[in-house]
């Protein structure tokens, strides 16, 4: 491949429904060496994944802020472990079982890292989403990201108020976008669980955001 | 069977089914109960709403996310540098400490155990008098009897 990768390299193709493209899988093969080349790729798929593993963080802990620091972490500790992982095909479920995990950890911390204030959440949720950075669809009318914004911390509020058992396998689907099946390795149980605890806990969402629904 | 599915076994896997994720004959079933059940077609609509509440809900970092990953992970890896070099001196520091006492038990050995020896050997002088005394001391009690 002729590809110039001193300059700007290209953002890697996303995985399609169907699987991972081959260039997708060249740049996770790339990003698994330990090397400057390998350091700039891997920088491209965190550019690629950043937004699910904010949102897959922020979505356990409640804190936007808070948020971007596990999911650093959770890169961080890919990087590491990236030259051991063996099938480049499974890279998106690997690195977010990370993200899970991680975000798991911190949830089940110390008090004061499990701390979340509510004040604080819609405050930089506000300031991510003023900072331009909403995804989905967001337009460039402040107002209208604001209010997006505030709907998305009502969000994850009660995302928080579900118990982890059926928020877990919620995010899993409606935020990091993993099949029933990866979702029940990485949660370690059996495809039924997995379908009846996503409905309850889409089902406790809906008690909880009575007042979004229209 | 299409049609028999009741309301209530329906509900229970719609989230299944707005995530096409069953079977195709149980999926047709349910498709076939919606078409003809509002209250159940209205349901699905309600769980199709919240999972895009929740989709929609995706935040983003804060632009220059990829600048500060780069720099935690370049001090991550000096870190990890410092730390495997400052373990490498305390091997090495080991090995030399080691070597050392080596060559201090071989070549000071003799002189060590001679040292010891005439320290040894007074207190054993000493215990000899101290026996033989004991010994004439006894001698001249037989003897006063």
């Amino acid at each position: 491949m002729s590809r110039d990768r001193e300059n700007t390299p290209p953002r890697p193709p996303e995985p399609t429904a169907s699987g991972p493209t081959d260039e997708y899988l060249l740049w996770v093969a790339e990003a698994r060496t330990e090397s400057a080349a390998g350091d700039r790729a891997f920088t491209r798929l965190v550019e690629l994944y950043r937004s699910r593993v904010v949102s897959l963080v922020a979505a356990h802990l409640g804190d936007a802020d808070q948020a971007e620091d596990v999911a650093q972490e959770v890169f961080l500790k890919a990087r590491a472990a990236l030259p051991s992982v063996r099938e480049e095909a499974r890279f998106e479920s690997w690195l977010l079982r990370i993200a899970y995990r991680t975000a798991i950890d911190h949830t089940r911390g110390f008090w004061w890292r499990r701390r979340v204030s509510l004040e604080r959440l819609a405050e930089s949720a506000r300031e991510t989403a003023l900072a331009g950075a909403a995804v989905a669809g967001a337009g460039n009318d402040p107002e209208s990201t604001l209010l997006r914004s505030e709907r998305s911390s009502q969000v994850r509020k009660a995302l928080r108020e579900v118990p982890e058992a059926f928020r877990a396998p919620v995010v899993l689907r409606d935020i990091a976008g993993l099949s029933y099946e990866e979702i029940g390795r990485i949660l370690n149980c059996p495809l039924g669980t997995v379908e009846s605890r996503i409905h309850r806990g889409r089902q406790a969402l809906r008690r909880k955001l009575e007042k979004l629904l229209p | 069977m299409n049609s028999e599915m009741r309301c209530q076994d329906v509900r229970s896997r719609l989230s299944g089914y707005h995530d096409s994720a069953l079977p195709p004959p149980l999926a047709g079933s349910i498709r076939l109960h919606l078409d003809k059940c509002p209250d159940c077609a209205g349901e699905l609509a309600a769980i199709s709403r919240v999972a895009g509440l929740v989709s929609g809900s995706m935040l983003d970092a804060r632009p220059g996310f990829e600048e500060r990953f780069a720099r935690k992970l370049t001090a991550r890896r000096a870190a990890g540098e410092s730390w495997a070099a400052r373990a490498r001196l305390a091997k090495r520091l080991s090995a030399y400490a080691a070597a050392f006492l080596l060559a201090a038990l071989v070549g000071l050995g003799p002189a060590v155990v001679r040292d010891v020896r005439d320290y040894v050997a007074p207190s054993s002088d000493a215990q000899i008098l101290y026996l033989a005394l004991i010994e004439n001391g006894s001698g001249d009690q037989e003897d006063s009897h």
